[in-house]
């Protein structure tokens, strides 16, 4: 994200950021990870869309983390954005839809209630989310049932 | 008893009632919009022979009976106008059915109903505050997305609803608070009543997460009118700076951040009252500190410049979490002040070696 912003102002430092980057995801560092992670929710709880535009992108890459306190926060920070990034925000649920499907509970059950706010205005991507929510309606878990059931109760 | 034979209309219900069920997803939803296009063609048709099943179909002992049949009502309660009055109250009813499935999914029809039907939903609005009450947190939570989405969708029918709602707030907050936060997001203004409760769970938080999630509606209040901010809540808020709370003070500089953020006219008298903070004993006040700092100095770079030497000191903090804030802080002068990146250039670079995990991870988006 400030890398876009800085890497006109200073390329060099840009570059070697990106090596950083790549070395952190290559390391596996979880607590690398779940430091961003927090940051993005704490902020995205009062955006400022002339500050914020661009978290998106760097908030969407932790959806695909492999811990599941990352995701859930990524999660979070998403639903926090809606209200001032709804295109962007909206881009990003094919990749949500995904993590209905995750092992984890309160994954599924925040990515289920996060759905039915960020999609309920838009008609396009209520077609996409509702046969995946109606299916989550068969989750063996009855919480995860009941998230489902109260993104429907946005959307049908 | 007597038999009667079924109209031609009652076994078609029967039918597609039956197909509801069925395993495949198109074909219980086309079950579903079929009875739901019967309330516009023949509304007659669904109060007389669908109507009077609801009880039954309702807490039927199958789930996809029970949900599908909540589909229809809600269909035909946004179709139908004609039959809103007969069946509202099925949805209000369900808020407390033995189901928390059909429980949230009632809440969420009800705050839908709100906004293109409120004369409905506004005698209902109290009521389904008491379910707030249940002792049982589970249902209270349920009756909690109920409230919140009614005052998402019409803010206005929330008016009566206030006075239970601050009632609980301290006694339950873990409840209330996802209330606050979920109205919040659509109209601050309508926790302004809230306010000095809010402030009391930051007072007596025992962990930074209550504070923070009670400091999360306040932030967002600071958008509101510059008068209703200095007047109402710049006063509440400045003296839980000095808390002895460590958790009120993190909270409060949180809040005052957002004050400083939306009203750029207030901005350099926030940043005198939260300059000190960035010295404060306690590390989590010194991280919010950090990061709040420069998203007031966004765009300025007269600000900038009595922030960016703060902030850099708390480059070399003790705490690797201060020194993480500390670089995201430094991005948002980066990102509004650029001329400044050049003089803090030297320092990030260095902090990209930073020897904790956390520093870099936060620096990552933070001063990169």
């Amino acid at each position: 994200m400030g890398l876009r912003l800085i890497s006109k102002v200073v390329p060099d430092l840009a570059g070697m950021v990106v090596d950083r980057i790549s070395d952190g995801i290559a390391e596996g560092n979880l607590r690398v990870r779940r430091g961003a992670a927090f940051a993005f929710q704490m902020i995205s709880s009062y955006p400022e869309p002339g500050i914020d535009r661009d978290l998106l992108p760097e908030i969407a890459k932790l959806l695909e983390d492999k811990d599941s306190e990352v995701k859930l926060r990524a999660v979070l920070s998403l639903l926090n954005l809606v209200s001032s990034f709804p295109d962007q925000v909206r881009a990003q649920v094919p990749r949500m839809l995904e993590l209905l499907d995750d092992k984890d509970v309160p994954i599924r059950i925040n990515t289920s209630i996060a759905l039915g706010y960020i999609v309920e205005d838009s008609k396009d991507m209520k077609g996409l989310a509702l046969p995946r929510l109606m299916a989550l309606l068969e989750d063996k878990n009855p919480a995860v049932r009941a998230a489902a059931a109260l993104s429907l109760g946005k959307l049908i | 008893m007597f038999w009667k034979k079924k109209s031609p209309e009652e076994e078609e219900l029967d039918r597609l009632i039956s197909r509801t069920k069925s395993e495949s997803l198109q074909e219980s939803l086309t079950a579903v919009s079929t009875i739901v296009e019967k309330g516009s063609a023949s509304p007659e048709t669904i109060r007389r022979f669908f109507i009077p099943r609801l009880p039954s179909l309702l807490n039927d002992g199958d789930n996809r009976i029970r949900t599908r049949t909540a589909f229809v009502v809600s269909g035909l309660i946004f179709k139908s106008p004609d039959l809103r009055r007969d069946l509202v109250v099925f949805m209000f009813n369900l808020l407390k059915h033995n189901d928390p499935e059909m429980r949230v999914y009632a809440g969420m029809v009800l705050g839908r109903l709100s906004a293109v039907a409120p004369e409905l939903v506004k005698p209902l609005v109290v009521p389904v505050a008491e379910l707030l009450r249940d002792r049982d947190q589970v249902r209270a939570g349920n009756a909690s997305f109920a409230v919140a989405e009614i005052g998402s969708k019409s803010p206005s029918l929330l008016h009566d609803a206030i006075p239970i709602i601050n009632e609980l707030l301290t006694k339950k907050p873990e409840v209330i608070l996802n209330v606050l936060k979920l109205i919040s997001l659509k109209d601050p203004t309508i926790v302004k009543d809230s306010v000095p409760k809010l402030i009391e769970i930051m007072e007596k938080a025992k962990s930074l997460d209550y504070s923070w999630e009670a400091s999360i509606p306040l932030v967002r209040l600071s958008h509101a009118s510059r008068e209703l901010v200095e007047g109402l809540m710049v006063p509440q808020i400045e003296p839980l700076l000095n808390h002895q709370n460590k958790f009120a003070r993190a909270g409060a500089v949180y809040v005052m951040g957002g004050v400083g953020t939306s009203h750029p006219s207030l901005a350099k008298d926030v940043l005198q009252k939260l300059s000190a903070k960035a010295s404060d004993w306690e590390t989590v006040v010194r991280t919010f500190a950090a990061f709040t700092l420069a998203r007031i100095c966004y765009g300025s770079p007269e600000l900038a410049e009595t922030v960016v030497p703060q902030l850099t000191r708390l480059l070399n903090d003790s705490s690797d979490t201060v020194r993480g804030a500390a670089s995201i802080g430094l991005r948002y002068i980066a990102a509004g002040s650029p001329e400044r990146v050049k003089q803090i250039t030297p320092k990030l670079t260095e902090m990209l070696k930073d020897r904790d995990q956390i520093v870099r991870g936060w620096r990552l988006w933070g001063c990169a």
